[in-house]
């Protein structure tokens, strides 16, 4: 199978990694696949043709094209010509504005089928205007990421930084902040700039920023601005690359699906410093590398649902 | 302390010769608070202060607590000599300006007084974390920077308004202050651009003119995420006038930095400047 995977490149880090992981896991499960942008693609001499083509996140694609949104249509549209199949790659909740938003742009161009990223099947949970064929993809771990969790089950590394909270800054994320410099620890990591779009040569932190931080920090503490299950396995991928541990606090009581992973992870934030105080730190570490070791691996399970969506879909 | 004397050391803040008075003071920190009629919120920002020192002593990085009252009329000079007595020996001291004069006058005053090269400018309503504070006594060494600032959490009646000064710096700085004065500054790099500047067009934004000037002059602004302290909103909190729609200090800003408005797209030294001492620059 030969893929080609568009990626915005330079609005939201997380789609430019998911691009990245989504090259990697193909690869290594012996397919061919290119990694580029619009731009890139659109400036090429020989514009290639693909088996599926893959788009990271429809709308970062149209709004990061060097261009107006309708050029951007218009480019993406010359390029469907070249592929065998298109698909949508999406890492949202779906109940989110967000997760429809970016449906309704893949209908526009006419995407109808999603690859969806997370730890958990969302079918169910899809918005009654969502007309795509969708395939969850379980985002475990790729070849070099395993390598890399190997290496951190080991790792001796010194965390002097209790705990780190990194996102744009709400009145629920603030007040959780003064909870923990109040109750947990007063020398956290504090970064909550205001809501911006999140490029490279922003005020943001970057991936390797990010990290770099969190090499040095115990907890990676995160609270969503709503409380669908977001981005967990982002972060959690986040945190087990440094080693550090993540946590996920809940403002308010979910049913959490029985099949989401770690959800020793996942706190209220009612139960914050008790729970924080009975959690014994080096085992649980270790344990939540293993537990995410023991997904089975990105590659496995991007190719069957890229098959599942090609062949039947949902 | 007679008139004369303080505006002769306010003249002096528009020497060069300042800079040679503060040079040479010795590594540490003095903990600066100006106070105007704060008598029941001065205590609480006292103490904090105090257990401050305390813990900069066991990183043997040596502190004290300098209040500078501007000429309160309530009870603060009663009870600034009580604490005087009775934290002395624990690094404590008081000033009492003989007139009214304002922040900018009692901050710079203050900084030519301090004993140590750093300077941690509290405000009355304010409480330092002395667990962070270290760390920020640390960023400034390692980094040589003229100012280091983090987050502020701001309360009102003990809830959570606002965690204040939350990103590094970038040329917004020119068009809104996102900074508040509680911060620790170098006061050798501070009295090398004058101090707080004197003037009523800049009244509640003297640190907001002192960070633009510290900015175009090529200085080290270095933002740490970690909360320095607190900030107690009271009524006539100064904060308040600071953010509101100010367009005197607005027009003044935009005159003295911006006039030809092309702030924006200049590159300034200290863009994005985010450290910590755990981690380095990031």
């Amino acid at each position: 199978m030969k893929v080609g995977i568009v990626i915005a490149g330079n609005i939201n880090y997380y789609y430019n990694v998911t691009g990245e992981r989504t090259q990697e896991a193909l690869q290594a499960a012996g397919h061919e696949a290119d990694l580029f942008t619009l731009g890139d693609y659109v400036k090429g001499d020989t514009q290639r043709s693909y088996d599926v083509c893959l788009l990271v996140n429809t709308y970062d694609l149209i709004v990061g094209y060097d261009g107006t949104e309708q050029e951007a249509e218009k480019k993406l549209r010359q390029m469907f010509t070249n592929m065998g199949q298109v698909m949508a790659v999406g890492l949202e909740a779906a109940q989110t504005k967000w997760f429809s938003n970016i449906a309704h742009r893949n209908t526009q161009l006419g995407v109808n089928a999603l690859l969806d990223y997370g730890f958990a099947d969302q079918s169910k949970l899809l918005p009654r205007d969502f007309h795509m064929k969708y395939q969850f993809v379980m985002n475990g771990l790729t070849p070099s990421e395993r390598a890399d969790a190997e290496d951190q089950l080991t790792s001796a590394q010194s965390r002097p930084i209790p705990w780190a909270f990194v996102g744009h800054s709400t009145p629920e994320r603030q007040n959780l902040i003064y909870q923990l410099t109040q109750e947990i620890a007063r020398d956290g990591f504090v970064y909550i700039p205001k809501l911006e779009p999140v490029r490279e040569d922003g005020p943001h932190i970057n991936r390797q920023q990010l990290q770099a931080v969190l090499d040095k920090t115990k907890w990676f503490v995160w609270s969503a601005h709503h409380d669908h299950l977001y981005v967990e396995h982002v972060r959690f991928r986040q945190a087990l690359e440094s080693g550090a541990l993540p946590l996920k606090i809940m403002q308010n009581t979910i049913d959490i699906p029985e099949e989401v992973p770690f959800q020793y992870l996942v706190v209220h934030i009612d139960d914050l410093v008790e729970r924080l105080a009975e959690i014994p730190y080096e085992a649980t570490r270790k344990r939540f590398i293993q537990d995410f070791l023991d997904i089975p691996p990105l590659e496995e399970t991007l190719v069957e649902a890229i098959e599942n969506l090609a062949n039947t879909g949902k | 302390m007679r008139q004369e004397d303080i505006g002769r050391t306010v003249d002096r803040m528009a020497q060069a010769s300042l800079t040679e008075e503060v040079r040479g003071a010795p590594l540490g920190v003095t903990i600066i608070i100006p106070n105007w009629n704060h008598e029941y919120v001065l205590p609480r920002s006292v103490i904090t202060a105090l257990r401050t020192v305390k813990v900069f002593a066991e990183h043997d990085v040596p502190a004290e607590v300098l209040v500078v009252d501007d000429s309160s009329r309530d009870g603060s000079i009663t009870l600034l000599r009580q604490l005087e007595a009775l934290y002395y020996e624990d690094g404590f001291r008081a000033i009492i300006l003989p007139k009214n004069q304002g922040p900018a006058v009692a901050r710079n005053y203050a900084i030519t007084q301090a004993t140590y090269r750093y300077t941690l400018m509290l405000d009355a309503d304010n409480e330092v974390f002395p667990e962070t504070a270290h760390i920020f006594y640390r960023t400034i060494r390692e980094t040589e920077a003229a100012m280091v600032y983090g987050p502020l959490c701001f309360l009102r009646n003990g809830e959570v308004q606002e965690i204040y000064g939350y990103q590094s710096i970038d040329n917004r700085l020119f068009i809104r202050n996102y900074i508040d004065a509680f911060t620790l500054l170098d006061r050798q790099q501070v009295a090398d651009v004058h101090g707080y500047l004197n003037n009523i067009n800049v009244y509640a934004r003297e640190d907001w003119e002192l960070i633009l000037r510290l900015t175009v002059t090529g200085r080290r602004i270095v933002f740490l995420p970690v909360i320095l302290g607190l900030y107690h909103m009271l009524p006539d909190s100064m904060i308040l006038g600071a953010d509101a729609e100010d367009n005197v200090s607005n027009n003044y800003a935009n005159r003295v930095y911006n006039q030809l408005g092309f702030r924006g797209d200049q590159p300034i030294n200290t863009q994005y400047l985010r450290y910590h001492p755990d981690i380095g620059y990031f």
